[in-house]
């Protein structure tokens, strides 16, 4: 167990070095600091000073390796336009992102474990047929529009829910239900689809053939083989949602870092974009290597493998 | 218990059957797939018909009739058949040209990250160790950085526009096929038909293309067509965002943006435009679908191969 441990560590390490790098990518795309900085009669020489001082007339490794110091003390520069340290704004917005995203994973894995049940003990009843039709819908709907759409039917017709984000939880329901229905048609899908399969093998014609009830064989022998693509989706699912949140918190004005992101991009705000870049990799590699571990404890197979 | 015996001796009835009816019998099992077919040639017909179906100049302002209700009359006569937007232009006629924007970059999008996918996990599953091993935390590195964020911070550098849309959509998407292309290739590349081409000294690149690609180009297709759902998913909410193609270009998520705000009294504004992206993308997935499970029964479940939405 500990050697697998060791393993994922540096397999995560790793990862956070190749993201580190797409970052320092990004920073010399956006050009020559200098240009930005320096006013536009300034001298040549005075430019050329100014480079030497920030390094930038150095090999692009060196200048890497600074990079990455600057990186791990999380030292991304000031935002252009707040003054203040880029990665302070963005680590501010955390909280409020995982609120969402923790909101949407909760929908995502409860409704549809009820209703991929429903649909593959009875398949091709009305229920199945009704809960398919659904999720095909849900896979195919826009998530922005989708957050309009709630946003007009349950806070301007109906006047049940505020349209943007409120201290409270009410503020918090039509965005979790806009970011997860995609996650939650793909987890009854899978589901079915598992389930159907495992009710197939042999093991569960056993179980049944022993005259248990078929309500035990279900939660007992079927459930639990066939929650595992789930668990295994769940890392995944979650990277994914934080990418979705982004267009969500826009949708509806939430305070994220999602939201926070695409108005640094408006404001060319680059600090601030790329301090976002890393920590939603450091969220998703710290949350893959959880989901690794704990998958590893389930299924002692894996770490055997390993 | 009666289930699995009928599944049992509908796959023996199946494999009685000649090969070439199995994709009949299945439209005619499965209608979805037929509807999913009818919705993509509608869509694309639309795309190249714009210009003779659409009612109005797509970029013709016109402040007089200026966010204008669904089958008003302009002024000059004719019907705004789902209404203006708030510079007065017909969102019909937008829609149908949207629709060109949608196709193009759904198709490109998907041919570029699918040609460097399927080559990349060509290469990582012949010819494995360091070159596999490299490309393959490479993947890691990317599935790290959720597509959407990559596209966005991307995006924030190299400029927005139709070009840089869909070079960006097409570049962050390799790892899909690469993967799936590459277990396809492991598996494929143990079997004796291969070995014997290798033992007759067949070059391994022919090998390859000959041998190899044909075996995997089942999963290819089926990744593809729903792929250019995600891709029309992307472009629309990168147009959304105000990152994607600018204005005045008319785009499906661009429209929707432009009626955000106006969603409490001008519903159709966004309204129209979001129902587009959602039929087409609605249609190719039951099109996808069904091509999944006439082509490709083991990807069957489909959630593993699709990850992202936007």
């Amino acid at each position: 167990m500990a050697r697998y441990i060791l393993k994922r560590l540096i397999h995560a390490m790793l990862v956070l070095i190749g993201v580190s790098l797409v970052i320092f990518i990004l920073v010399r795309l956006t050009g020559d600091p200098t240009t930005l900085l320096v006013s536009v009669d300034a001298r040549p020489e005075d430019i050329e000073r100014y480079r030497e001082v920030l390094g930038l007339d150095r090999p692009w490794y060196v200048q890497y390796w600074q990079f990455l110091g600057q990186a791990i003390q999380g030292d991304f520069g000031n935002s252009f336009r707040h003054r203040e340290p880029a990665m302070r704004l963005v680590l501010d917005r955390v909280p409020d992102t995982l609120y969402l995203t923790g909101a949407a994973m909760l929908l995502a894995y409860s409704l549809p474990t009820v209703a991929g049940l429903v649909s593959a003990i009875r398949p091709n009843s009305a229920a199945d047929g009704v809960i398919r039709a659904l999720t095909v819908a849900a896979q195919a709907v826009p998530t922005f529009w989708l957050g309009l759409i709630l946003i007009l039917v349950f806070s301007v017709r109906l006047d049940w829910l505020p349209p943007s984000a409120t201290d409270d939880w009410r503020g918090l329901v039509l965005p979790a239900v806009t970011l997860s229905a995609y996650y939650m048609a793909t987890n009854v899908r899978m589901l079915r689809s598992s389930m159907l399969e495992v009710l197939s093998r042999d093991y569960v014609r056993t179980a049944r053939a022993k005259g248990l009830t078929e309500r035990f064989v279900v939660e007992r022998h079927a459930f639990k083989n066939a929650a595992i693509p789930l668990v295994t989706m769940s890392g995944i699912q979650f990277a994914s949602m934080m990418g979705g949140a982004i267009v969500t918190e826009t949708v509806f004005a939430y305070p994220g870092m999602g939201l926070l992101a695409i108005q640094a991009i408006e404001g060319r705000d680059y600090p601030v974009v790329q301090a976002f870049v890393l920590v939603v990799a450091l969220t998703i590699v710290l949350v893959n290597l959880l989901v690794d571990l704990a998958y590893s404890w389930l299924d002692p197979r894996i770490r055997v493998e390993a | 218990m009666a289930q699995p015996i009928t599944l049992m001796s509908l796959s023996v009835a199946r494999r009685r059957s000649p090969r070439r009816l199995a994709w009949l019998r299945h439209l005619i099992a499965r209608p979805t797939g037929f509807v999913g077919l009818a919705i993509v040639v509608i869509v694309i017909f639309a795309a190249l018909a714009a210009p003779v179906l659409a009612t109005h100049d797509p970029a013709k302002q016109d402040w007089r009739t200026r966010l204008a209700p669904p089958m008003s009359e302009g002024r000059d006569g004719s019907l705004h058949i789902l209404g203006t937007d708030s510079l007065g232009r017909d969102i019909f006629s937008r829609l149908l040209y949207g629709t060109r924007i949608s196709v193009a970059v759904g198709f490109l999008a998907v041919a570029l990250r699918g040609s460097m996918g399927v080559l990349l996990g060509l290469i990582s599953g012949y010819r494995r160790g360091v070159v596999d091993s490299v490309l393959m935390r490479l993947a890691d590195v990317q599935l790290a950085i959720p597509f959407l964020v990559l596209a966005v911070a991307i995006m924030s550098v190299v400029g927005t526009g139709f070009d840089k849309t869909v070079l960006v959509l097409g570049i962050t998407g390799w790892v899909i096929y690469g993967r799936v292309v590459r277990s396809d290739v492991l598996s494929v590349r143990e079997r004796e038909f291969v070995e014997a081409a290798r033992a007759i000294g067949v070059p391994g690149i022919r090998i390859v293309m000959r041998h190899i690609l044909p075996n995997v180009s089942a999963s290819i297709i089926v990744i593809s067509t729903l792929e250019v759902a995600q891709m029309i998913a992307a472009e629309a909410a990168l147009s959304f965002l105000g990152l994607g193609i600018q204005p005045p270009t008319p785009s499906w998520g661009g429209m929707v943006a432009d009626g955000r705000d106006l969603i409490y009294d001008q519903w159709w504004v966004s309204a129209w435009p979001g129902l587009a992206i959602f039929i087409t993308v609605l249609g190719i997935n039951l099109l996808g679908d069904w091509l999944r499970d006439v082509l490709d029964p083991t990807l069957r479940g489909g959630a593993v191969i699709r990850r992202g939405s936007s």
